[in-house]
């Protein structure tokens, strides 16, 4: 017979734990809070993980600012805005070749030209500056690419009326004749 | 013995380098010990629930700083005792202080009754007020000195004991109405 609580205690110590937690419920718990903040365990890990987001940042912002630095065509940016450009310019190119290659009386086409052709270089230019001055911003590069669609139709309307006047031209000379 | 020892440092080991299934290896090894320690503390299901899980997330968080990996069980226990007084002091619910006399009484034999059931004696615990309780628990079933007790709760040894001899004085009077009830 026990003549203490202590004595009665240590004679049931292996049925004193009469109640039973929900351990699944509980553990699923610990898990998740786990995961959300307790991850990381040791300090080592910690160091470097810090460390590495350190240097990632640090690898992002010198490749942004020497991005921007370098940053003279769309084609800097990226790999697709790259090909669109090279694109527009070699159609560009194309239609420059053909304006030139028609005779012209009217000088005044080529005036005209370098007249449209400045304002758009200067549309382009000021877009390039805002990505410089503050990143990538999808609005600027849909102006600088409508830039190249622009010269596109310019040089398409030139070219016509330069063929619409060559054709008159020889018409005049063929009445005359 | 030695092989559980062995057992509970490999599992905390891999617990250092990010197991997850030693961490839930040793959260089965102890989690209904700790989960009655607490509930011993605190009284209550949600409380007791709320503690072990708060108590083996720091667990695990703090594992990399257990200088004796063997030690996990008890350094877990002292965890989820000192978080259960901390929440009662929080909770204003450990009216210890007596409001009487502070003197210690006479001491007094226990009446324990032989064949007594575990299950009644641990509600009869239980139904005991706060502050008698946590002592008792702390005293009797976890075995603590007076000393020690006084550090956690914040109150003095000579209070400790006064609550001690209450607690025994309630349970002995509380046993015994139930048996001569039967």
């Amino acid at each position: 017979m026990p003549n203490s609580w202590e004595q009665y205690f240590e004679e049931n110590r292996a049925q004193l734990d009469i109640h039973q937690p929900d351990e699944e419920r509980m553990w699923q718990a610990i898990a998740e809070r786990q995961k959300s903040g307790g991850v990381v365990k040791n300090w080592g890990f910690r160091i470097a993980i810090a460390i590495a987001v350190v240097l990632a940042v640090g690898v992002f912002v010198r490749h942004e600012l020497m991005m921007q630095q370098q940053l003279d065509t769309l084609a800097a940016i990226n790999k697709e805005l790259a090909a669109k450009e090279h694109d527009y310019i070699m159609r560009v190119n194309q239609k420059w070749d053909e304006f030139r290659s028609l005779p012209s009386v009217e000088t005044d086409y080529d005036a005209m030209l370098q007249e449209e052709i400045k304002i758009l270089d200067d549309i382009y230019s000021k877009c390039l500056d805002d990505i410089k001055a503050h990143g990538y911003n999808e609005r600027a590069v849909l102006i600088m690419l409508d830039t190249y669609e622009k010269r596109l139709r310019v040089l398409e309307r030139l070219i016509n009326e330069k063929r619409k006047q060559n054709k008159d031209e020889k018409k005049s000379n063929h009445i005359r004749i | 013995m030695s092989k559980a020892i062995n057992l509970t440092e490999q599992l905390v080991a891999r617990c250092v380098r990010g197991d997850e299934r030693a961490s839930l290896a040793l959260y089965k090894q102890y989690v209904k010990a700790m989960y009655n320690v607490a509930y011993r503390i605190v009284g209550n299901q949600f409380d007791a629930e709320d503690l072990i899980q708060d108590a083996f997330v720091k667990a695990f968080d703090k594992i990399g700083t257990l200088k004796e990996p063997k030690a996990f069980g008890s350094w877990l226990k002292q965890m989820v005792i000192n978080q259960s007084i901390s929440l009662i002091r929080k909770q204003k619910l450990l009216k210890i202080k007596l409001h009487l006399n502070d003197e210690l009484p006479e001491p007094e034999l226990d009446e324990v009754p032989p064949d007594l059931p575990i299950e009644q004696v641990m509600k009869a615990v239980m139904e005991l007020p706060e502050g008698a309780r946590v002592v008792f628990t702390l005293r009797v079933i976890e075995g603590f000195k007076f000393s020690e007790i006084a550090q956690m709760t914040g109150l003095t040894e000579n209070n400790c004991k006064v609550q001690f001899h209450r607690s025994r004085k309630l349970l002995n009077n509380q046993l015994k109405s139930k048996i001569y009830a039967e």
